[in-house]
């Protein structure tokens, strides 16, 4: 695995078309550039190897899901919110076959561990547009397709959702509607699935409705029956909207990705009931030896070993590694752990091991891997000066080396 | 002229502040649009500031027509005018509670009045926002909600602000809008003095109180 730059005199052209092309709306954080200047550049072994990896961990995930589903008093240890766990009755309808899952596992290189993770994005990953376009771009500006290609992430969830979605069918693609950078990861894949046929509506969760288990959209000027829904609002925020019209994203029979099935492997405590997942011949070895130990945050207080990671959180946020953090935050994050345990989790540090690129700079790396219906299906990653990948880490180009 | 040149325009302008710019109306402005509004283009004169002090940024939060024509009018004086609208459009024929799509004719002129005008890259910026954001209400439950807020993460640190000299921010507004004084109660906490103007008096000290929910 190594770092390659995109020269100086081409980097703002290459910012220009990720933004106007590849749905890269927003390239800046507070103080920091989001688009690297660099292009991650992956082995075929390595690649090879990380598909193994994904695909073991999402055949763990996929069948410890499905029991819980079966099997809801064992979820009761994963102090989902009250509102989520209600409902969760209403799920023993759920069929794998006719909805779409995709997950998105985060693979971290480590000084003495080999790849670890950090978590899955089981829920509402993003990162879309990133691990479909960008890739491409990237290889363009460099001139590097004789020697390099890339996984198109968009291509193979158009293709899955074109298998379970009615042809030329209506997908409604619910997210937070006033936020632009949720807008962008339903624009990329809606306005690919218009060139497979469909037809892309965009709306809030409450544009939703549901008579007898099936999906109508009451957006203004779009009110129609859906065949498909595309959910980036995440299970824990649809929740809080109100009136209560949520309910029925639980028991549809309209394709749905994802389906809220995804909210098991969702919260970062889904380890703690490993144990009692394996005592009902769930398999979780792989999970087991690439996630870092986890406990209850009474296990591991103030014990340096741990860090602490919200059951809730996106996108590395409260993540209590302190080297990452500045001291408010630090102290914040502590304050929030004493005051909400159930919230929270602890985990066992691991040391990422940082790249460095070819103008001496080292850069932490996150690897998230895709699957789509079980199979390996592309890489978002970011990279950051600082170990803990936050929304102030560099969005890069994953591409894979041809073996020569 | 399309999207990605009107961008460029208002980015090789934009100096030492230029990543600042928020993509999201000029990727609109290749879509089509239907019942466009007449606007009347035309340079405000400036009342409460008249010429560019090194150590002062601006934050217009007017609505987005009269921001952008008041930013092309302090780019005059020598502010660099750094939009950072970041609402999204409807699906087309789809009712809205905020015309975000209003400010994409503005940008391109705005681009082309921005050609005439010489911009050194360290000038102190003038930051663009929409007060029409925060229009929320819905009718119905079937109305697309396109309201947005700005956050702390949409301008720079008060880190970034110091290094360039910046020690205060003029906001100029009819008023201090909830989601711009939380991110200017953290400038404020960080030695940044605030100051606020309606157009038409001198710029004068405010206190930012802290949110309370």
């Amino acid at each position: 695995m190594k770092l390659i730059s995109i020269p100086k005199d081409q980097y703002e052209e290459y910012r220009l078309n990720a933004i106007f092309d590849c749905y890269k709306w927003d390239p800046q954080f507070l103080d920091h550039n989001t688009l690297a200047k660099y292009i991650l550049v992956l082995k075929e072994s390595e690649y090879q190897e990380l598909v193994h990896l994904t695909e073991a961990l999402d055949r763990e995930t996929l069948k410890a899901e499905e029991f819980l589903n079966c099997n809801l008093k064992y979820a009761r240890k994963l102090a989902l919110p009250k509102k989520i766990y209600h409902e969760l009755k209403k799920m023993k309808n759920y069929d794998s076959k006719k909805h779409i899952r995709l997950m998105r596992y985060d693979f971290h290189p480590t000084r003495d561990q080999g790849w670890m993770i950090s978590e899955v994005n089981s829920d509402v990953p993003g990162g879309f547009a990133e691990a479909s376009l960008l890739p491409l771009l990237a290889i363009k500006t460099l001139r590097l397709n004789n020697h390099c290609y890339s996984i198109n992430f968009g291509e193979i969830l158009a293709k899955a959702i074109s298998k379970k979605v009615k042809k030329n069918g209506v997908i409604m693609f619910v997210h937070c509607t006033s936020y632009s950078d949720d807008r962008q990861v339903m624009q990329c894949i809606g306005d690919l699935m218009e060139t497979y046929g469909f037809k892309s509506i965009y709306g809030a969760c409450d544009h939703v409705k549901f008579i007898n288990k099936e999906a109508f959209s009451i957006l203004d000027g779009y009110e129609t029956k859906i065949d498909g829904i595309f959910r980036f609002t995440p299970l824990e925020w649809l929740i809080d909207v109100k009136p209560k019209t949520w309910s029925g994203y639980f028991d549809t029979i309209t394709p749905s990705c994802n389906h809220p099935i995804a909210i098991f492997a969702q919260t970062k405590r889904f380890p703690l009931i490993w144990d009692l997942l394996e005592k009902n011949n769930i398999n979780l070895e792989n999970w087991k030896r690439l996630l870092p130990e986890t406990v209850e945050v009474k296990k591991a207080t103030e014990n340096e070993e741990y860090i602490y990671k919200p059951a809730c959180g996106r996108v590395g946020e409260k993540i209590s590694i302190r080297e990452a953090c500045d001291e408010d935050e630090y102290k914040s994050i502590l304050k929030d752990v004493k005051r909400h345990p159930k919230k929270y989790l602890a985990q066992k540090k691991f040391h990422s091991k940082p790249l460095k690129s070819p103008d001496g700079k080292y850069f932490h790396v996150c690897i998230g891997s895709y699957t789509v219906e079980g199979k390996q299906a592309g890489f978002y990653a970011r990279i950051s000066e600082k170990p803990r990948i936050d929304s102030n880490a560099a969005d890069i180009p994953v591409i894979i080396e041809r073996n020569k | 002229m399309k999207a990605k040149e009107v961008y460029k325009i208002w980015y090789e302008k934009g100096g030492i502040w230029k990543g600042w710019i928020r993509p999201v109306p000029f990727i609109g402005i290749d879509t089509p649009k239907e019942n466009l509004e007449i606007i009347d283009y035309n340079i405000p004169k400036i009342k409460y500031i008249n010429k560019m002090f090194r150590d002062t940024a601006i934050i217009i939060d007017e609505s987005g027509v009269d921001s952008i024509e008041e930013g092309i009018a302090l780019a005059s004086l020598g502010y660099i005018p750094i939009p950072i609208f970041n609402g999204t459009n409807p699906s087309i024929h789809s009712k809205a509670t905020t015309n975000n799509s209003i400010i994409e004719p503005l940008l391109i002129w705005g681009a082309l009045k921005l050609k005439e005008i010489k911009l050194n890259k360290d000038n102190p910026p003038v930051f663009l926002l929409d007060s029409n954001r925060l229009h929320r209400y819905k009718i119905t439950s079937s109305i697309f909600d396109n309201s947005w807020d700005v956050y702390p993460q949409d301008l720079p640190t008060h880190h970034y602000f110091k290094k360039n000299n910046i020690t205060k921010i003029i906001v100029r507004s009819n008023q201090l809008n909830k989601d711009l004084k939380k991110i200017l109660y953290q400038y404020q906490k960080n030695k940044i003095d605030i100051l606020f103007t309606n157009g038409y008096e001198e710029p004068k000290k405010v206190k930012i109180k802290k949110y309370r929910k």
